[in-house]
This record gives C-alpha cells, sequence and structure tokens, in this order.
C-alpha cells in the first residue's frame, strides 16, 4: 500500500466530521482530504490527493507557512493559525462570496514509514458564526459598560448635586425665616392683622421650603453615606427602629407585633431607618381603630422577603406606584404633615440593597409593604 | 506657681462670611452679662491675617475664643483650623466651629485638627439663638478662657 491508500484506510472514519481535515506529507503533497473539504472547496479528492497543496494555494510558499510547517514535519511541534492572525491556509468562500472564517490547528503525527519524520494533520474548523457571535457580545458588553459607567457617573453626580444644591439653599433660606421671623418679634406690635397675616404666609412658605431642602439632603445621603454591607440582626434593626418611635408609638397606643427575623448582610442604620420609615408611615396613616402593625419576614429563593403590614387606612391600588416616588404625596398637609421623602428613601435604601420593594393595599383594609433583601453569601 | 486669673473682658473672634448670622451671633452676645469684645472677620485668609498680625489686622489682639465657620470664601475654615494648629501661640486659642454643616465627615475632621466644639447652626430662630446663648454661657461663664496678652 502507498501512503495514500493507507491514509484513506487509517482516516476513513474521520471523512465524515464536519471539520475540514487534510494530511500533508514532508513535501507538502496531500495525503487525504476529506469530505468537508471537498464540499467546502468544491476540489474533489481524485484531484488532490498526491499533488502538491502549494501549487494549488500558492499563498502557502510565503516563508511564515513554510517555516512553520517546517517545524511541524522535523520537530513534531503543533502550530496553530488562528483567524486573526492568519489568511486561511486553505481559503474557502461562504456560499454568499464572504470569506469563511477559519481557525485551523495543525497537529504532527508520525509518518506511516517511521524513520520519515512527522506528516502535518490540518483540521480546519469553520468559526465564522462563532466570531460573528463573540463580536456581537463583545459589543454588547462594551456598550453595556459604557452605559453602566455612565449611569454610575450620572448617579454620583445627582447626589453630589442634590447635596450641594440643598446645602446651598438651606442658607438664604435660612436668613429668610430667621429675619421674617425677628421681624414678627420685634415690631408685631407695631404692624396691623394683615401684615402680620402677611408675614405669617412667608414664614410657612420658607419653612416647608427648609423641611423639602432637609428631607432633599437626607435622601441624597443614603447613596452618598451608605456604609459598606455587614453581617446584622434584623430583629435588633427593628428594635432601634421601635425605640425611635417611641413617642409615636405611646401617643397613638399601637401594638407592634414582631415575628422571628434573620440576621443577614446589610447596612445596619440603613435598616434601622427603613424599618422606621414603614413602621411609622403604618401608625402615621392609622384608620379609627388603635393601629396594628406587624413586621415579619420569609426566606425565599436567595433573597430574604419582608413585610410590614398594618390595618390602617389603606392606599388605592392606582397609586402604588406613585407612593415611591420623591414628594409625592396622597393627602394634603392639613389631613397628614410631612414632605413625601420617607418611601423614596426606602425605595433607594432596598434597591442600595439589590432589593424590590412594592405594596398590596385597598382602602380602609390596611397597607402591607412587601421588601425583598438579597441573601449575600456570608462566608 | 502662677496663679490663675480670670479674664476680664475677653476677645471674641467671629469668622463669619454672611452678615445675617454675623448680626443674629452679636445679638446674643450684646446681651451678654460678661463684658467682652467682639471682633469679625469674613473669610479665611482674613483670620488667619487677624491671628498672625499681618497687613491691616497688625493691631490686632489675640483673641480668646473664635467661632468659626466652616463654608468661608478663600480658604474655608477647616484650613483655618490646620494652620492654627501648627502654630505654639494660635493653638491654644478655643475653636467653636459654627456652620451649617450637617455632615459627620465635617465634625469628625475638625475634631481632629483641634476643634473644641463642634456647633450646627439650627434652621429655627430660636434654637439658633438659644445654641448661641448656650455657647456664650459656657464659653465666657462656666470656661476659664486661655491666659492671652
Amino acid at each position: 500500500m502507498n501512503e495514500m491508500e493507507i491514509a484513506a484506510t487509517q482516516f476513513s472514519i474521520l471523512d465524515h466530521v464536519p471539520v475540514g481535515l487534510c494530511l500533508l506529507r514532508q513535501d507538502w503533497v496531500v495525503l487525504f482530504w476529506n469530505c468537508c473539504l471537498e464540499e467546502w472547496t468544491q476540489i474533489p479528492k481524485t484531484e488532490i490527493i498526491g499533488t502538491n497543496l502549494c501549487t494549488r494555494f500558492p499563498h502557502l510558499y510565503h516563508p511564515k507557512y513554510q517555516k512553520r510547517l517546517q517545524q511541524v514535519f522535523r520537530g513534531g511541534f503543533p502550530a496553530i493559525f488562528s483567524s486573526q492572525l492568519h489568511q486561511a491556509i486553505v481559503p474557502v468562500p461562504l456560499p454568499n462570496g464572504q470569506p469563511r472564517i477559519q481557525q485551523t490547528t495543525v497537529t504532527a503525527i508520525p509518518a506511516f514509514n517511521e524513520d520519515r519524520g512527522f506528516y502535518a494533520l490540518m483540521s480546519i474548523q469553520d468559526v465564522t458564526e462563532l466570531t460573528h457571535r463573540i463580536q456581537i457580545y463583545q459589543a454588547e458588553i462594551q456598550q453595556r459598560k459604557r452605559t453602566e459607567a455612565e449611569l454610575q457617573r450620572s448617579n454620583k453626580e445627582l447626589e453630589q448635586f442634590a447635596y450641594i444644591a440643598s446645602h446651598d439653599l438651606q442658607e438664604p433660606l435660612r436668613m429668610v425665616t430667621s429675619f421674617t421671623k425677628l421681624l414678627e418679634q420685634r415690631y408685631a406690635d407695631k404692624l396691623d392683622s394683615q401684615a402680620n397675616q402677611i408675614i405669617n404666609f412667608a414664614v410657612d412658605g420658607a419653612t416647608r421650603m427648609q423641611a423639602l431642602i432637609n428631607d432633599l439632603l437626607a435622601y441624597s445621603r443614603v447613596g452618598r453615606q451608605g456604609k459598606a454591607l455587614e453581617l446584622i440582626d434584623c430583629e435588633v434593626a427593628v428594635k432601634k427602629a421601635i425605640a425611635n418611635l417611641q413617642f409615636i408609638i405611646q401617643e397613638s397606643g399601637a401594638s407592634i407585633k414582631i415575628d422571628p427575623l434573620p440576621k443577614l448582610k446589610a447596612d445596619a442604620a440603613q435598616l434601622v431607618q427603613l424599618f422606621q420609615n414603614l413602621i411609622g408611615n403604618a401608625i402615621k396613616y392609622r384608620s379609627q381603630k388603635p393601629p396594628e402593625v406587624s413586621v415579619g419576614a420569609e426566606r425565599q429563593q436567595g433573597e430574604w422577603l419582608f413585610w410590614v403590614c398594618d390595618n390602617g387606612i389603606g392606599i388605592d391600588p392606582q397609586q402604588r406606584e406613585r407612593v415611591f416616588l420623591i414628594f409625592q404625596r396622597l393627602h394634603s398637609r392639613q389631613e397628614y404633615p410631612g414632605t413625601g421623602i420617607g418611601l423614596a428613601i426606602c425605595k433607594k435604601i432596598v434597591e442600595r440593597h439589590d432589593g424590590r420593594i412594592w405594596i398590596e393595599s385597598e382602602v380602609g383594609r390596611g397597607s402591607t409593604f412587601y421588601f425583598t433583601i438579597l441573601e449575600t453569601d456570608l462566608i | 506657681m502662677n496663679s490663675y486669673t480670670v479674664r476680664q473682658n475677653p476677645d471674641i473672634l467671629l469668622v463669619e462670611d454672611n452678615p445675617g448670622d454675623l448680626y443674629l451671633i452679636s445679638d446674643v452676645f450684646s446681651r451678654s452679662s460678661v463684658p467682652h469684645t467682639i471682633y469679625s472677620v469674613a473669610d479665611g485668609e482674613a483670620a488667619l491675617a487677624f491671628l498672625q498680625r499681618k497687613g491691616e489686622y497688625a493691631l490686632a489682639p489675640h483673641p480668646h475664643l473664635i467661632l468659626l465657620d466652616l463654608n468661608l470664601p478663600r480658604k474655608n475654615g477647616m484650613e483655618v483650623l490646620r494652620e492654627m494648629k501648627t502654630s505654639e501661640r494660635l493653638k491654644i486659642i478655643p475653636v467653636v466651629v459654627f456652620t451649617s454643616s450637617r455632615e459627620e465627615r465635617d465634625a469628625i475632621d475638625s475634631y481632629k485638627l483641634g476643634a473644641s466644639s463642634f456647633v450646627t447652626k439650627p434652621l429655627n430662630l430660636a434654637e439658633f439663638s438659644q445654641a448661641v446663648q448656650s455657647i456664650e454661657n459656657f464659653w465666657l461663664k462656666t470656661a476659664q478662657l486661655p491666659p492671652i496678652g
């Protein structure tokens, strides 16, 4: 048997793999050419086996191919011709005329006649689709990275802006309130009742604006002054929140039931604030009945679900989204005082812990606030 | 041993760029039962020039107490504190930081730089006056001021 016949027998099993396979002798004569290559190149085996590959594909005379293949033939070292760095060894266009992106791995296998060094087995893989997909993914990753960086930057800027704006606005406003107040204190007896009413409107407006600015500051602080997450006991956090609410709890005669709560990784001060805002709201928006609030938690897939449930006035389901927006209020200031920052701060705290917050409620039937906190690996 | 005599008529330096606050602070101090003299400058650079008796402040007295705002033109309050603490003569003067800042960071930094206390200016007029009143009460009546010049 000559070398071509040996190759045909030994490699027959590889004839139908979807990888182009070509076995080369040291003199670049083709010993084996599988069906896949036949199909890609439209060159039948009968035509190419026994001929020099370089005469078919003259670019292979280039020293870089000659040198690399010599290393395979003589030394038995493998070689890889990646699509990014090399022109394809056997260029094969796609049916649409576009070049096929190929990765060629050249493996040395001992020559059939043992003292004659190595043959080169070229496996040619079509990576066109894979490459395109990778390019698309890479472009997508780049785009996402840019968007993420941009988002982080703009969030930071916004927080910084909120801080500076609120701090710097606070100053002139304090002058307005202080000096209208001083005017009232020192000249009340020299002014008529209408003048006093005018002063009251000015003081009231400035005081309200002070509250808004203060709340804006508090809101911007959630992102700016957040501490690193550490293992904390949620029961301790709720107890602290309740201690801070002692006055309104006693005044309203509220009863608060706390189910067992987990220990998890969170920002301790922010979690206290979160519970304090939610429990505080539950009591503030109470119905005629004495307020009953229950706090509980349940483990779910990869996160903890918490709830703060009350028997208060409830919320119109249509307003469920709006209550979490900054400075959005559902009641007049006469009915319930406040600027409408509490739940916006809650939302920001929960989101800082990779969680979600939502509400289930009906008017007159109480509300339940739910939020989740991601269960991070404690190790 | 040197005996300590309570200082008569202490000099107080207000470093404050807001004329409104200057008015409110002076107003409270003016009702103090302890005789004292108030000087004021409106920025950090002027404060240091006053303390180091430079330029137009060549004849300035050495104050026994300083009320220092943080947010000041040219040089901020922290810079003033930092420079004061490098001078043997100036580092003994008690400095009350009196600022609109509510930032924990500012309080920490002030104390690190040797401030005697950190007081946030209350937003409401009555509380503001109360705060100034308690500063006046503590520093002019309760505390011993440093024996300066």
